[in-house]
């Protein structure tokens, strides 16, 4: 499978600063690609045109051919944001949270080290380090074949970073699911990786 | 400390709600009571018997007021139910079906909202032919815009969030997305702006009725009583404005009362106090 | 003759009381046993695991906690105990707060205005520029509303805010996620700077690189209890390393391998 960009352009409002000009790029199942990019160049927006999140002014974000937007039910493109706590409604127990994207492997919860004792809890009482293991845990549901990965790990410790990251190179490896990396760590992109898009190539 | 404080709430919130269905009971046990005259006992003011006294025409004030306040909870329990669900229904028109709908609600709550309060509902409640026809009808026009807003503005911010967008691309239904994600954040707000509409209802119900343009004056209606009893305060009768007047504030308040409560335990910021 | 520590710490525990089910009341606590000292000119980080307790700590000096929480211990500011009434009149002028989420930011105010608390006198104008200018950030950044901020920019402008006073306690709660390296490194600078001027810096983040560049003593906190306080030389090279957590968390640095050993 391939996921493909071509030609995205995007603007926030008529008039406002081009935030995406022109950018074109494709990823392949099973193969993780950095992209790196001086804040403030549209990493973000890139991710949720592919994920299907935003509507591009012109230019196509695809999977197989076919409009990302255009997929109903479960969407095999999952982006991973870099702030977990606006992702995740703070009225639902984190067990509702996880249930909501069907059934997760049981192994993907226990290797993103989510304790049993925090399914009980709401929101506000975990740590944002702790909500972005079930933002993962929910993005790996059976139908995942894209991961957009929007700076998931910057709020977090080195330990966990670490964690979720070899877990996320395994499983991605094993289910042959291409994955886009943003981080603005080149030392990770380069651990990770197995090549790299400068966006300010685009400009 | 605050240990204690829910349960606290929780008591006093189910005390308030007991003491106004109690008063709407004995108001409906004193109706016969409240219509009967008898000459003897003519304008005496309050004692054990007649704990809020009797008035010119030796009418027990007790009964007249119990009477009177239950009809009025009663008619502000059904006008403000109904006016937050037109409330919560235009509301979420406004915010799911498109531009045009948004700007006709709009545009209608402004409208509303730019004519007077109390004059509206005298207009309509005239008429309507006033009496218990004119005064729900009125209510029920004049009582939901500001929930309506409120109601709107929370569904569009609920359709922006990044939970009810990520749930989407989780292949969550829009009927469960509304289940899951958006009634439970609405439900409070409904619930709230429901008893706080209480008071307004009954404050307005008996607003017109005093100045003659609600209920008829054979009702045993607050608004009647007390503007029946103008006439006989000159004359040092005052506790027949002084007590209904005074169980009239006591009611609205607990319904405001009631209303903050339930927001506390219902808001999700305090739901752990 | 005894310095006098800026902020002193001891023995701060949280705890959070939820409720279970309708009624029935629970305790979870959070942060167990803190420690930390801060001299006037000393940056000091704390790195440790997400859910260690490192936010908690900033919201606790702050007096910021949340109202179902509650917290035991002793906070001192330049040698005398700190009530949360006290941390009160002092947030925002001696102690400030660069802030972890950019939530924190009025999203209906321009940022501009916002940063100097609405004075409208030409000053605080000039001040704001300079500041800005000091941050990378444009001129035209003064005229944006939050919402318009890359999460980079953003966070630059929530430093801004901070060292608009000049404050003598400086909390940074993960002040550089979302930067890139060079705007990172130069926040730091800043930090530097601002201690080196007499201010401490309490620096909590999880960006060990950053924190061996710049602070003086790193504290390692695991599951809201200090582990160990060591100089940040000694943990750049590895050396002196005493507890098993200390040493993963430099294995775990992805210039050293990234490796995960079992049972962390």
């Amino acid at each position: 499978m391939v996921l493909k960009g071509e030609e995205l352009s995007f603007r926030y409002q008529s008039g406002g600063r081009q935030i995406l000009n022109h950018v074109s790029l494709s990823i392949e199942s099973g193969e993780i690609v950095g992209l790196c990019a001086p804040s403030g160049f549209g990493k973000t927006t890139l991710c949720k045109i592919l994920g299907g999140y935003a509507e591009p002014d012109s230019g196509t974000a695809s999977l197989e051919g076919k409009s990302i937007r255009s997929y109903r039910g479960y969407c095999p493109v999952q982006m991973i944001w870099q702030h977990p706590e606006l992702v995740i409604n703070p009225r639902l127990k984190m067990s509702q949270v996880l249930a909501e994207a069907g059934d997760i492997d049981e192994h993907v919860i226990t290797n993103l080290g989510i304790e049993t004792e925090w399914m009980s809890r709401y929101p506000i009482e975990l740590s944002g380090g702790e909500l972005q293991r079930f933002c993962i845990a929910r993005a790996l549901g059976e139908g995942t074949r894209f991961i957009l990965a929007d700076e998931i790990t910057t709020m977090l410790d080195l330990i966990t970073q670490a964690q979720i990251w070899n877990f996320l190179k395994t499983e991605s490896m094993e289910r042959n699911i291409g994955m886009l990396v943003v981080s603005h760590s080149g030392e990770l992109l380069d651990k990770l990786c197995s090549r790299r898009i400068d966006m300010q190539a685009f400009s | 400390m605050n240990l204690h404080r829910r349960k606290h709430a929780f008591l006093l919130l189910i005390l308030a709600a007991t003491f106004l269905f109690l008063i709407i009971i004995i108001g409906f046990l004193c109706k016969d009571a409240a219509m009967e005259t008898d000459f003897v006992r003519k304008n005496q003011s309050p004692s054990f018997r007649y704990p809020f006294g009797t008035d010119w025409m030796g009418r027990d004030m007790f009964a007249r007021t119990a009477a009177g306040l239950s009809m009025s909870i009663r008619l502000g329990l059904f006008t403000a139910t109904i006016s937050a669900v037109i409330a919560f229904m235009l509301g979420s028109i406004a915010a799911v079906m498109g531009k045009a709908a948004d700007a006709f609600i709009g545009w209608l709550i402004d409208l509303m909202l730019g004519i007077p309060h109390i004059l509206l509902l005298i207009l309509i409640s005239f008429a309507c032919g006033k009496g218990v026809r004119g005064v729900v009808i009125g209510v029920l026009c004049t009582h939901w815009m500001s929930l309506a807003r409120v109601i709107r503005g929370e569904v569009l911010q609920l359709k922006q969030s990044g939970y009810v967008q990520a749930a989407a691309k989780l292949g969550t239904s829009k009927g469960k997305i509304i289940t899951i994600h958006m009634l439970p954040h609405l439900i409070p707000q409904f619930m709230t702006g429901l008893i706080l509409l209480f008071p307004h209802a009954i404050l307005h119900e008996a607003g017109i009725t005093f100045l003659g343009f609600g209920l008829p004056p054979e009702q045993p209606a607050i608004g009647v009583i007390l503007s029946e009893s103008i006439r006989y305060l000159l004359t040092g009768s005052w506790w027949l404005a002084v007590f209904p007047g005074v169980s009239l504030v006591l009611v609205v308040i607990l319904f405001d009362y009631i209303g903050s409560m339930t927001r506390r335990l219902l808001d999700p910021a305090s739901v752990h106090e | 003759m005894e310095r006098i520590p800026v902020l002193n710490v001891e023995n701060l525990s949280v705890s959070f009381s939820q409720y279970a089910g309708v009624l029935r009341k629970k305790q979870i606590e959070a942060i167990k046993d803190l420690n930390v000292t801060l001299y006037p000119g000393e940056i000091v980080a704390v790195a440790g695991a997400s859910g260690s307790g490192k936010s908690l700590l900033a919201h606790a000096i702050l007096g910021i906690l949340p109202y179902n929480a509650s917290m035991g211990g002793r906070i001192s500011y330049c040698g005398n105990s700190l009530t949360s009434a006290q941390a009160q009149e002092l947030r925002g002028k001696e102690i400030v707060l660069v802030p972890q989420s950019v939530s924190y930011l009025d999203p209906l105010m321009k940022v501009g205005p916002q940063i100097r608390k609405n004075a409208k006198d030409k000053p605080s104008r000039e001040k704001t520029l300079e500041i800005f200018n000091r941050y990378g950030l444009a001129a035209e950044t003064e005229n944006l509303y939050p919402f318009e901020l890359s999460g980079g920019m953003a966070r630059r402008v929530l430093i801004s805010t901070a060292v608009l006073e000049k404050p003598k306690l400086v909390i940074a709660d993960e002040p550089t996620p979302g930067l890139d390296a060079a705007a990172a490194k130069r926040v730091m600078e800043h930090f530097r700077e601002i201690a080196d001027e007499g201010a401490a810096v309490l620096l909590i983040t999880h960006d060990l690189e950053l924190a061996i560049e710049t602070a003086d003593r790193i504290a390692i906190f695991y599951a809201g209890t200090t582990l160990e306080e060591v100089q940040a030389s000694d943990f750049a090279e590895g050396l002196k390393l005493h507890h098993p957590y200390t040493r993963a968390l430099w294995q775990a640095m992805p210039r050293n391998g990234m490796q995960v050993p079992k049972g962390i």
